[in-house]
């Protein structure tokens, strides 16, 4: 139930028509997009006839390429051929290992660029690119312009690469409504369909990456209890497997890298086909390397990759363990990513929970689908009562002295939260500090991700220990940070909201989205001149009706008040000024924050009346 | 003053007032109604923490009252908790610590019914003596779960 209603068809000013959304699965191989037409979740597909995009960026020296065409160009011109660059997102060159790519990498402080012959690019813009190609395609198919993007994001994804996939979306002119876990969008895709109830596990083997789920469905709620996963574990190891099999008896060295690559793409094949048949035979002759003749069973490829199979059950467990659940607690399994296409993996995993897997829906699919999906019930287009709660999924903390980690907001906590905690001043007459938020589950600070340093100036000089200063931890529906600190010892409350510093700078996001409008200067003008109006014009019915609804919430005096700045904002539409539309929308806002926070209050009672609320007294 | 509570009815609660204010509700709101929401959904996220963990529960309601919040043991509860400690040290199958477990889950809940009855009559410090057993006996099953779990995965 939303706070503001839109009026009802015909009767305001506002109808209610379908507002085109999509659902974006930003993957590092390869990227889809879907959107709910006639109620149905839908993959759309590109001009090729092809529903998946090579997540594949070639910078030409004749212009850009993206997708399909960008893929076919990673063989010619590999130097100027951006793959993976989901992997580059929101890290330091440190964290990477720049001979996994084809493009040369640089950088450093928190940031990565990526040098090509149409000069240096940076990950957030090039997966912006990627973004853009999607959006145009979604829009070209749907006929109109989306009103935004559901995108999803691996569960173990961290504030920065969180902060760096909405970044990415900025660029690219896509309104976010909501970012989103991988896992739990393929659960929407299962659960819309079958409206079923009780704790599932989402197990999401990608190519590189493995994900555990723990969610509990119930009446139109989605609960993740708890994630787990390793970001180092997925069907490449698998490849690898076999891999080694394929080359254990030969004696001679590998002569080249066309050989290596040639047995690589020997090895994925008969992990590929071992999906239908039970056994495949290679004969096969390599220059410099003989014949390698030989038969693998499904069964011994099997007992070959028990190692990884086995690491996949155990995140299981930890997952399970995290959410106090056992494994005959659990309703339902569904399988995500196309390596969970393996038998081997069926097997193992049915096998572990004691029940049949939930897999048809295209594993490749499923995640986009979940996304359209949601993005469809965001946009407002249906009546479904569903709401997902997702959990923050690593925990965040702060260097203490020591290079200790002291943890604020424990990992699988509820989104939104908020946690405070208190610090104090070392020495006598110091007037700043400096804060560093990590994220990561152990216990020194070398060994978490650095999200950012910032300073807090203007304490008060007093003596060492005096000082009360309480920072905030606010983590929002998305994932994403934002501290608040306050002085309190004073009376005299400062408050300051800080972002942490890594990535880039919101400065320098503007400069990127400004740049990829070719239009005029007063083009630009003119388009947000309408954007600010069309906003102001929303605001002023969307507060008219809730006053209509709710009056009674507020006193004649605030009711006036409320007017008397509808009023204004009306006055200022009628004229031209942006600055003094912004202004009077600014201070339209304002006024209605305690009608805004009373209406709030009274749909909480409405929520509960009727209930027994023995639970909420004291 | 309700300590002892109905878990299925707080579930059910808190989902319903999430379902009306959580921010997936608001995305063509105002800056303002955002603002509120991400506040409250936040709040009503902690509310739930709190009232959800028997051992936050007891705490926040004595803190309403009470400003002191440690309180020490009684010399004979100490010695109970060596022996526990003991127990679970020298355990070495899972029926054990399961017996052991499921022990301290009814001394637990024995505490519980006392922290009511001391909260009902208003005694704070007899309920922060009954929280600090409480959160003794919760630390001391969570370690049994641990090691339980840990025997299962080796």
């Amino acid at each position: 139930m939303a706070l503001l209603q839109i009026s009802e068809p015909g009767k305001g000013t506002l109808p209610h028509e379908h507002r085109l959304s999509v659902g974006i699965d930003l993957g590092t191989t390869n990227s889809l997009i879907a959107s709910v037409i006639s109620g149905k979740a839908t993959i759309l597909e590109d001009t090729s006839q092809t529903p998946i995009m090579p997540s594949i960026v070639h910078y030409g020296e004749q212009g850009i390429l993206v997708g399909h065409e960008a893929e076919k160009m990673q063989l010619l011109d590999p130097k100027n051929t951006v793959a993976s660059v989901k992997r580059l997102m929101g890290k330091d060159i440190k964290d990477i290992n720049p001979n996994d790519f084809t493009v040369q990498l640089g950088g450093g402080d928190g940031t990565i660029s990526i040098h090509t012959q149409q000069g240096i690019k940076n990950p957030v813009e090039t997966s912006a690119l990627i973004l853009k190609n999607l959006k145009e395609l979604s829009e070209k198919r749907l006929g109109g312009e989306i009103i935004g993007a559901v995108i999803t994001v691996p569960a173990y994804f961290d504030d920065a690469q969180r902060q760096a996939t909405k970044d990415a979306a900025k660029i690219a002119g896509i309104n976010v409504l909501r970012l989103i876990n991988e896992p739990t969008a393929a659960a929407v895709a299962y659960g819309l369909d079958k409206k079923v109830e009780g704790n599932f596990v989402i197990y999401d083997l990608g190519g590189g990456t493995f994900d555990i789920s723990i969610l509990r469905l119930e009446k139109g709620l989605f609960e993740v209890l708890a994630t787990h996963g390793d970001s180092a574990l997925g069907g490449d190891d698998f490849d690898h497997i076999v891999e080694q099999w394929v080359t254990e008896d030969l004696n001679a060295e590998i002569p080249d890298i066309k050989t290596k690559q040639l047995i690589k793409n020997l090895s994925r094949k008969i992990k590929e086909g071992l999906t239908e048949k039970d056994e495949i035979s290679v004969d096969e002759t390599f220059a410099g390397l003989g014949a390698i003749k030989k038969t693998l069973s499904r069964e011994k490829f099997a007992s070959l990759s028990a190692g990884l199979t086995n690491k996949t059950i155990a995140c299981i467990k930890q997952a399970l363990h995290d959410a106090n659940l056992t494994t005959n607690d659990i309703t339902g399994v569904v399988m995500v990513g196309g390596s969970t296409r393996m038998p081997i993996i069926q097997l193992a995993v049915e096998k572990f929970i004691g029940m049949p897997l939930l897999n048809n829906i295209n594993p490749d699919e499923v995640v986009a689908l979940g996304a359209a999906e949601q993005a469809n019930i965001l946009a407002g287009n249906t009546n479904d009562e569903l709401l997902l709660l997702d959990v923050i999924p690593l925990s965040l903390g702060i260097e203490t002295m020591g290079d200790i980690v002291e943890r604020i907001i424990p990992r699988n906590s509820t989104l939104p939260v908020a946690m405070g905690q208190e610090f104090t001043t070392y020495q006598d007459g110091q007037t700043g500090m400096v804060i560093h938020v990590v994220q990561g589950e152990r216990d020194l600070v070398k060994d978490c991700r650095s999200l950012g340093k910032f300073t807090l100036k203007g304490i008060p000089p007093m003596v060492a220990g005096a000082a009360k200063i309480r920072v905030t931890f606010q983590v929002d529906t998305d994932g994403l940070l934002s501290v608040k600190a306050k002085e309190l010892s004073t009376g005299i409350e400062s408050s300051i909201e800080v972002k942490p510093s890594y990535g880039l700078e919101d400065k320098h996001i503007q400069q990127m989205l400004e740049s990829s409008f070719s239009s005029a200067e007063e083009d630009k003008e003119s388009r947000a001149l309408a954007e600010i109006k069309v906003d102001g014009k929303q605001i002023i019915a969307m507060i008219e009706s809730a006053l209509e609804q709710d009056k009674n919430l507020l006193n004649q005096d605030e009711v006036n008040h409320i007017y008397a700045m509808v009023h204004e904002l009306t006055k200022a539409l009628a004229a031209s000024d942006r600055a003094l539309i912004e202004e009077k929308t600014k201070l339209l806002n304002e006024a209605t924050a305690t009608f805004a926070a009373r209406r709030m209050d009274n749909s909480i009672s409405k929520a509960l009346t009727g209930k027994t609320i023995n639970t909420l007294e004291f | 003053m309700a300590y002892l509570i109905d878990s299925d009815s707080l579930n059910k609660n808190y989902r319903l007032i999430q379902k009306s204010v959580h921010p997936d509700r608001f995305i063509s709101a105002t800056e303002v109604e955002k603002q509120q929401s991400l506040i409250k959904s936040t709040q009503v996220n902690d509310a739930y923490q709190t009232l959800k963990d028997p051992v936050k529960r007891a705490a926040y309601l004595i803190g309403l009252h009470y400003d002191q919040d440690e309180t020490s043991l009684p010399p004979e509860f100490l010695m109970q908790q060596m022996e526990w400690e003991e127990e679970l040290e020298e355990c070495s199958d899972e029926p054990k610590m399961q017996s052991l477990f499921n022990r301290i889950a009814i001394e637990k809940k024995t505490i519980e019914e006392y922290l009511q009855i001391a909260l009902n009559k208003k005694d704070w410090g007899l309920s922060l003596g009954m929280l600090g057993k409480l959160k003794f006996l919760t630390s001391l099953s969570v370690k049994i779960q641990q090691k339980i779990f840990l025997m299962d995965n080796s």
